[in-house]
C-alpha cells in the first residue's frame, strides 16, 4: 500500500523564518481563542461536548468546510490527482461531497432533535440498548484513533516544508502537542470557533493559486495542456473501474459515519440549521477541491512531475510562485484543515471513551471526573498517533479513504437506515455493526481484494444484509424501544438549552 | 401518534436521569408523513443513481486512459447534481413543513 515516491523532489519554503513567523501568528490566534473559551468550556459536560447546541448556519457552514476538509481533502484530492489522475481526484471529492448530502438527508435533522453528545448515544437512543452504543463508542473510538494518524502525517509533511532541518518526525510530534493543548484547553466551544476561521481560511487558500496559475499557463485550457504535456494521464485517471466504484461507496456511505461529524451537527442551534449547514457546504466543498484537482494539482503536475510524494503538491506551486509570507500561510491554512479534523477527531475519540463507554457500562463518572478521563485520552490519542503516523503507512487520502470504508462497512446501516426504518432492532443492529467491520477489516489486513479500495464493495452489502436478516428474523421492536425513534422524527422537540443533552419532546401532534 | 412525554438517555446538569418512557405501541410510530421521509428516499436514491450513472457507467464505458477523458466531463456533471440536490431537499422538505404547519 506504500506509494511514497522515493528519490523525487521535496520542494522547501524560500525563508524559514518568515513562513514560521506566520504560522506561529496563526496558531497564537487559535490558541488564544482556546484560552478565552477555556472558563466557558468546563461550566458543564455539554459546553465542552457540543458548545450548548447554540452555533448558528452561518458558521457551520464553514465549520462543517473544515470538519469535512481534513489533510484528506486539502493534501489527498490534489495528491491523488497528481498521482492517479484529475478525474480520479474530482471523482473523490464529489463522493465526498454526496456523503456530506447523505449525512445532510438521513442525519442532520434526526441527531440535531435526538439532542445527545455523541453518536453512540444516539445508537442507544434508536434501539434502547446499552450493547449497541457499546459496539458503536468501540467502532468510534478506533475509527477517530486511526483517521488521526493521516492528519498527523500532513503536519509533518508542512513542518518539513516549512523547516526542513527539523525534518519530518518532529513536525509530527510538534503538530500532536499543539492540537492536543487547545483541544484539551477549549473543548467544542473553541473547536467552533477556530473551525469557522479555518474554514474560511481553508476556502481562500485552496483556491488563491489558481488566477496566478491560470494567468502563468493561459487558462484552463493551457494549464490541462501543460499538466498532459508532462504526464498524459492526467485529465483522466489510471485506476481500475472497480476502484471509481469502490473509492465512491467509502466516500458517499462513509461520512456519515465519520466521528468528528456527529458533535459537530449536535452544535447546532436547530435540525434547519445543521440542514443548511450542509446545503452550503456541498456546493463549496466540490468547487474548491475540484478546482485543486484539475488546476493546481496540474500546474504541480506541470511545472514538478517528479514529487517525492504526490501530496506535496500544493507546496510545489507554492515554492514555484509565491514568496516565503504565502508560503508561510499556505502552510498556516493546511495545519489549518489538518488542525481542524484532528481537533473534532480528538473530542469525538475523547467523548467515545470517557463518555459513552463509562454509561455503557455503568461506571458512575462525576461530570468533573469525566472531563479529567477526556483531558487523559485527547493527550494519549493525540501522543499514540503521532507515533505511528512517524512511519506513515501511506498516502494520506488512502489512509483517510481507508479508515472511512471501514466506518461505512461498520455504521452505515445502524446509524443511517436504522434513522428511517422503524423495524430495525438492537440484534440486527449489533450484527451488522460487528458483521460488516470484521468483514471490511479481514478483506483489507488479509489482502483478499486486487484493486485499491474494493474491500468496500463487499463489506458493505454484507453489513446491509446482516441488518435486514437479522431484524426481519428476529422480534419486532416494542413501541417503548421505539421511543427514540419517534423522538428523531418528530418535529416538536424542544431542546433544552445549554449544558442539558435531555430533550423533552411533545408528541401529541405528530 | 400517542401523546406522552420523552426525553433522551442522557442525563440533566445535574445528574437527574430524564429518562421518562411512555407507553405506545409499534404501529403507532408512523413516520411516512413526516416532512423529511419522501424527499430523503427520493434524493437519496437520485445520488445513488447519478453516482452509478457519472461515476461508474460512463466513465466504465470510456475506459478511461490518457487525454481528456469522458470521465473528465462525467464526474464534472455528478459534482453538478448533488451540488444541486442539497437545495431542492432543503426546499422540498421547506415546503412539506409549510403544508403540514411543521416547524
Amino acid at each position: 500500500m506504500r506509494v511514497i515516491l522515493q528519490g523525487g523532489v521535496t520542494p522547501e519554503v524560500e525563508s524559514g523564518p518568515l513562513a514560521v513567523a506566520v504560522i506561529i501568528a496563526y496558531f497564537a490566534v487559535v490558541v488564544g481563542i482556546g484560552l478565552y473559551y477555556f472558563k466557558r468550556s468546563r461550566q458543564s459536560t455539554g459546553d465542552f461536548w457540543i458548545a450548548g447546541g447554540q452555533i448558528k448556519t452561518y458558521t457551520q457552514v464553514f465549520a462543517f468546510y473544515a470538519v469535512l476538509a481534513s489533510a484528506g481533502s486539502f493534501f489527498g484530492i490534489g495528491g491523488f490527482a497528481y498521482a492517479f489522475g484529475a478525474s480520479f481526484g474530482m471523482l473523490v471529492a464529489v463522493a465526498v461531497a454526496a456523503g456530506g448530502l447523505f449525512t445532510m438527508i438521513f442525519l442532520a435533522g434526526p441527531i440535531r432533535r435526538a439532542g445527545v453528545y455523541t453518536v453512540p448515544a444516539y445508537l442507544q437512543m434508536r434501539y434502547q440498548s446499552k450493547r449497541v452504543r457499546l459496539v458503536g463508542a468501540l467502532i468510534f473510538a478506533i475509527a477517530a484513533w486511526a483517521y488521526m494518524i493521516p492528519q498527523l502525517t500532513a503536519g509533518g509533511i508542512t513542518m518539513d516544508f516549512v523547516l526542513p532541518q527539523l525534518g519530518y518526525g518532529l513536525g509530527v510530534i510538534i503538530a500532536a502537542i499543539g492540537f492536543a493543548l487547545y483541544v484539551s484547553l477549549g473543548g467544542m466551544w473553541a473547536v467552533t470557533w477556530t473551525d469557522f476561521i479555518q474554514g474560511i481560511m481553508m476556502v481562500i487558500l485552496s483556491v488563491f493559486p489558481i488566477p496566478l496559475i491560470l494567468l502563468e499557463f493561459g487558462g484552463v485550457s493551457g494549464t490541462l495542456s501543460a499538466a498532459l504535456a508532462a504526464n498524459s494521464e492526467f485529465a483522466g485517471s489510471n485506476q481500475p473501474w472497480i476502484t471509481h466504484l469502490g473509492i465512491g461507496l467509502v466516500w458517499v456511505l462513509g461520512v456519515l459515519s465519520l466521528p468528528q461529524f456527529g458533535q459537530r451537527i449536535l452544535s447546532s442551534e436547530s435540525d434547519r440549521a445543521a440542514r443548511r449547514g450542509f446545503m452550503w457546504m456541498v456546493p463549496l466543498y466540490i468547487a474548491t477541491f475540484g478546482l485543486s484537482a484539475y488546476i493546481v494539482a496540474g500546474a504541480a503536475t506541470a511545472v514538478e512531475p517528479n514529487l517525492a510524494n504526490p501530496d506535496y503538491f500544493y507546496y510545489a506551486i507554492l515554492a514555484e510562485y509565491f514568496g516565503p509570507i504565502v508560503q508561510g500561510l499556505g502552510a498556516a491554512g493546511l495545519l489549518a484543515a489538518i488542525m481542524s479534523t484532528t481537533d473534532a477527531l480528538l473530542v469525538a475519540l475523547s467523548a467515545s471513551i470517557s463518555h459513552d463507554i463509562p454509561k455503557t457500562l455503568e461506571w458512575d463518572l462525576s461530570e468533573r471526573q469525566e472531563l479529567i478521563v477526556g483531558q487523559v485520552v485527547i493527550w494519549g490519542g493525540a501522543l499514540t498517533t503521532a507515533l505511528v503516523a512517524l512511519d506513515p503507512p501511506g498516502l494520506i487520502a488512502t489512509m483517510t479513504t481507508l479508515v472511512t470504508g471501514g466506518l461505512a462497512s461498520g455504521l452505515f446501516p445502524a446509524v443511517a437506515i436504522g434513522t428511517w426504518w422503524k423495524r430495525a432492532n438492537e440484534p440486527g443492529a449489533i450484527a451488522a455493526m460487528i458483521t460488516g467491520f470484521l468483514v471490511y477489516g479481514a478483506l483489507l489486513f488479509g489482502d483478499v481484494m486486487g484493486p485499491l479500495f474494493a474491500e468496500a464493495l463487499i463489506a458493505v452489502p454484507v453489513g446491509i444484509v446482516v441488518f435486514f436478516v437479522v431484524s426481519l428474523a428476529t422480534r419486532q421492536p416494542t413501541g417503548q424501544e421505539l421511543v427514540g425513534f419517534q423522538t428523531f422524527h418528530s418535529d416538536s422537540i424542544v431542546p433544552e438549552s445549554g449544558a442539558n443533552a435531555g430533550v423533552t419532546v411533545g408528541t401529541d401532534d405528530d | 401518534m400517542a401523546s406522552g412525554r420523552v426525553s433522551t438517555l442522557e442525563t440533566t446538569e445535574n445528574g437527574e436521569d430524564t429518562t421518562r418512557v411512555q407507553s405506545i405501541s409499534y404501529e403507532d410510530v408512523n413516520i411516512n408523513l413526516t416532512a423529511g421521509y419522501k424527499p430523503t428516499i427520493v434524493i437519496s436514491l437520485l445520488v445513488a443513481v447519478s453516482f452509478v450513472l457519472f461515476g461508474g457507467i460512463m466513465p466504465g464505458l470510456d475506459g478511461g486512459g490518457g487525454g481528456v477523458t469522458l470521465m473528465t466531463y462525467t464526474v464534472a456533471a455528478w459534482g453538478l447534481v448533488v451540488g444541486v440536490l442539497g437545495f431542492v431537499y432543503e426546499y422540498w422538505i421547506g415546503r412539506n413543513q409549510a403544508i403540514t404547519g411543521e416547524q
